[in-house]
């Protein structure tokens, strides 16, 4: 059962893209206005190789959902239908049902009338579509004019196959009816004047016969192949009635159904479950060799066409009957090796010209790895860097008593090989930016719709790298400031016209990566942050004061839109505004070691900026003492330091609250030994060291001791098995295998103006 | 039921064997204290690679300053929320293998130990005591 897990975890991840696609596609032909040829083209493989993976990781449900869907599409682009823009967001829908039904199955908490429920309504939907085309009929109607029987005995055959379905009772006597009706079925057929049809169900009956006898084993799998295989005969016997059978149609149906017939015959003879994953793929080449041989098989046609003669003729004629069977049945099994070989050397080519047009991007000579693995090789390189600074110590308390400096440079040739390597790993956690924005088209589109609201979503930067681990920590800020750029900052395109502004809103992500940090800016040219308002309900709600508001710079009264349980939307909106959202982006950018800033500007919009470090697993850091204590201050925030004179320390304010004037500028101190109520060796900020560091434009000094060594390290998460602690974002293993603990500045400088504020 | 039985503030207890991970001897435990943090927050330590907290359960459960001797252990547990905790205690006395039959509920009153954290009282025949903690609850994140 892992086994298969572990296959479905591969074809989610498969399915994620292929959704994905599926959604640029539509999306692409919304905007073009038309659904061509090549555009359902696309997406019909999308869907089929969906279904196709569903189908062999065991997702039942979802399989048999979307091969409804592949139908309709298919009918798309035979022409049998006509593509219509509605039909591009019934496609939407339809994906979105798709995407959460995976979750479901997958998690095995699928609601099975709700399913039945969906599944109705899908047909129905694509029976709408039917209908309004004129020239098509609903098969029963048309059969009906012949004979009700016929649809009584189709309608038997269907019925037994799904119940079945939930019975899971696949007796001898069940398959056993099954034949009987499935035979008369046929018979009556053939009495009618029809031809294909029958000649198609005298394949399946092939197959039932089979596993009447126990050659081959009817299992769910073999059920749903017939049920799929029945409603195919459906539209033929349809076709056929409507005198629009397309002969080469016909033929690649049939085609179809026999190839069905060998992959069951081989599943059963030649393997087990075990070897499932096997059989699929020498499924899949078959599949694409099939393609190859397509319609060039013409004697086998003319065999089903005696065969049919011979029905004709002889109907009740069994035991001749039951001997052609088997006769027929050993030839196919001859022929399947065969046919592999066969189209095993035919199919990589084939294969490859296939996998160009379709997936461009996946040309490249690459392969799927499991981030688990990736994490794992990464811990490891960890544990040298980590083994290394104990061979650093240890060396270090060797120095004092010989010197030699060869050491040293082999140590720093260790050093610098360690880090070669670690860079190689993280590059390979890396992808590309595109990967993030290809999520945001779908839920843009899906706002403005709801919101009445028309936007250009445009983004700059798509191959800037970002650690994978970080994605998911980013996609949910992304889109809440998203939700809120959409919902409270574009205007609508009345309002916009009235301003002077074009009627379709804009809305730029760029992602840059620059000294160590990414930075992803997200800006709309909408209204802008309402900052009165925002400042207005933040007095109301207790997060400031009205004295407080006096002094706040208009960017601290922006920032206050993260602050928990605060929403300026005038009414509760479907989209955002319950106050939730905004204060999950704040924690979710602080939790990945970022921090946000945010300019705005009335009636020209906004700009929210997320400063990220590159990655998660390894940082630089510098150690720095107080007291007893030491402490890891991350390298990438620190500007500079100093030891200050006395006349650089100012007082401000009643609270004399001591401010550093560097150059032009004031700079708030944080100590730091208060903060964590560390024993300090000075108090006289004179003698100790500033460090200032630098967060979107604030700066802060922080007060330690002295600081000591430079070092790289490797950051252990503290919420693994503990929780988040105040000032401290996460935890490193020291040379000497303690714990060391990595200052959380952002946390320090809000808990501190918390702390001003109480005070 | 196979529990590990432990002592600490002149008490005897006990939690489920295949609920602890490993047990470090305390003196030979490297210890990084935290700031800021509940006074019965002991520190943090490296369990294998990973960060773990350690919680000191004399001073989560009483005012006096504990002592430490070359019996005082760290027993790691895995609690329900699937994180790594040690918990200080005095000493280990014994595993037992014990009849569940002979557990009871615990009083509302007297033992020292909020009923909140006790699963139960165990006494058998030789009218032995013992109290069976609840790990889950007492080591909870929001606890401490």
């Amino acid at each position: 059962m892992d086994e298969m897990q572990e296959i479905q975890s591969y074809f989610l991840e498969e399915a994620a893209e292929l959704f994905e696609n599926s959604h640029a596609i539509l999306l692409n032909a919304e905007q073009c206005g038309e659904l061509n040829p090549d555009n359902i083209d696309a997406l019909f493989r999308d869907i089929h190789t969906l279904k196709g993976g569903s189908g062999s990781v065991e997702l039942d449900y979802f399989a048999k959902y979307v091969h409804y869907l592949e139908d309709f599409i298919d009918q798309l682009r035979k022409g049998e239908l006509t593509a219509t823009m509605a039909m591009v967001d019934f496609l939407l829908e339809e994906l979105d049902i798709l995407q959460k039904m995976i979750d479901e199955e997958v998690n095995n908490n699928i609601d099975k009338d709700e399913f039945e429920v969906s599944l109705k309504k899908l047909l129905k939907k694509i029976d709408s579509y039917h209908n309004s085309d004129t020239d098509e009929d609903s098969m029963k109607n048309t059969i009906s004019e012949y004979s009700g029987e016929f649809v009584d005995m189709y309608d038997s055959v269907i019925d037994s196959l799904n119940s079945v379905d939930v019975s899971q009772d696949f007796s001898p006597e069940f398959v056993g009816s099954l034949f009987r009706h499935l035979h008369t079925l046929k018979g009556s057929s053939s009495f009618m004047g029809l031809k294909a049809f029958p000649s198609y169900l005298h394949n399946i009956e092939n197959l039932l016969d089979q596993a009447r006898n126990n050659q081959i084993c009817y299992n769910k799998e073999f059920n749903d192949a017939l049920l799929d295989s029945m409603i195919k005969a459906e539209e033929i016997a349809n076709d056929e009635f409507n005198d629009s059978l397309d002969q080469d149609n016909f033929a690649q149906e049939l085609k179809d159904v026999e190839e069905l017939f060998n992959k069951l015959v081989i599943r059963c003879d030649t393997c087990d479950l075990q070897e499932d994953i096997s059989c699929r793929l020498i499924e899949e080449e078959k599949d694409v060799g099939f393609e190859l041989f397509g319609l060039e098989d013409t004697p086998k046609n003319e065999e089903v066409e005696e065969d049919i003669g011979f029905e004709l003729f002889g109907l009740e004629d069994i035991p001749t009957k039951e001997d052609k069977v088997k006769v027929q049945e050993t030839e196919v099994k001859e022929e399947i090796p065969k046919q592999i070989i066969e189209k095993k050397k035919a199919a990589p080519p084939v294969k490859k010209e296939n996998t160009n047009s379709i997936k461009k991007s996946a040309a490249g000579n690459s392969i799927r790895v499991g981030l688990d693995k990736i994490d794992f090789l990464m811990n490891r390189v960890g544990d040298l860097v980590i083994t290394k600074s104990m061979l650093y110590k240890f060396l270090e308390d060797l120095a004092d008593k010989y010197e030699d400096p060869s050491i040293v440079d082999k140590l720093e040739r260790l050093d610098r090989e360690i880090r070669e390597l670690q860079e190689a790993v993280m590059s390979v956690r890396m992808i590309p930016m595109e990967s993030v924005y290809s999520k945001l088209p779908k839920t843009i589109r899906d706002l403005a719709k709801k919101l009445d609201k028309k936007v250009d979503f445009i983004h700059h930067g798509d191959t800037v790298e970002i650690d994978k681990m970080m994605v998911e920590g980013l996609t949910d800020p992304l889109v809440h400031i998203i939700r809120n750029s959409l919902d409270h900052g574009l205007e609508k395109p009345e309002q916009r016209v009235q301003k002077g502004k074009s009627e379709v809103g804009k809305l730029t992500i760029t992602a840059a990566q620059e000294s160590g940090h990414i930075i992803i800016s997200i800006e709309d040219d909408g209204a802008g942050i309402n900052l009165e308002r925002v400042t207005q309900k933040a007095i109301d709600n207790n997060v400031i004061t009205i004295k407080d508001a006096e002094h706040m710079s208009d960017e601290a009264k922006a920032m206050l839109i993260f602050s928990a349980g605060l929403s300026t939307a005038d009414a509760v909106s479907d989209v955002s505004g319950r106050g939730v959202g905004m204060d999950v982006v704040m924690n979710n950018i602080t939790s990945l070691g970022g921090s946000i800033n945010i300019e705005t500007k009335k009636d020209k919009g906004s700009k929210f900026t997320i400063l990220l470090p590159l990655t998660l697993a390894i940082l630089d850091g510098l150690n720095v003492k107080i007291g007893q204590e030491q402490l890891i201050m991350p390298l990438n925030m620190i500007v500079e330091s100093l030891q200050p004179s006395a006349s650089m320390i100012k007082k401000v304010g009643s609270d004399e609250k001591e401010i550093l004037m560097l150059r032009n500028e004031f700079i708030p101190i944080i100590r730091l030994y208060d903060f964590f109520n560390i024993k300090p060796d000075f108090t006289d900020i004179t003698k100790g060291m500033l460090i200032i560091t630098k967060i979107t434009n604030v700066k802060v000094a922080i007060f330690i001791d002295s600081f000591l060594n430079q070092e790289q390290i490797v950051v252990k998460s503290l919420e693994k098995n503990y929780r988040k602690i105040k000032g401290i974002s996460a935890a490193t293993i020291r040379g000497d295998g303690s714990i060391g603990l990595i200052l959380d500045i952002m946390n320090i400088i809000e808990e501190e103006k918390v702390r001003a504020w109480n005070s | 039921m196979e529990l590990i039985v432990f002592n600490f503030l002149e008490g005897t207890y006990a939690i489920e064997l295949k609920q602890i991970k490993v047990i470090l001897v305390h003196s030979q435990t490297n210890i990084t204290p935290l700031y800021n943090e509940k006074p019965w927050i002991s520190g943090l330590i490296n369990l294998r690679g990973d960060v773990s907290p350690i919680v000191d359960l004399r001073i989560r459960f009483s005012e006096k300053k504990p002592s430490f001797t070359e019996d005082t252990v760290i027993i790691i547990v895995k609690t329900e929320e699937e994180k790594l905790i040690g918990m200080v205690v005095d000493y280990i006395e014994s595993i037992k293998e014990i009849d569940t039959n002979f557990i009871v509920p615990a009083p509302e009153l007297g033992i020292g130990i909020d009923p909140e954290y006790i699963t139960g009282l165990y006494k058998n025949s030789e009218d032995e005591m013992i109290t069976l903690l609840d790990v889950d609850k007492l080591l909870n994140i929001d606890e401490l």
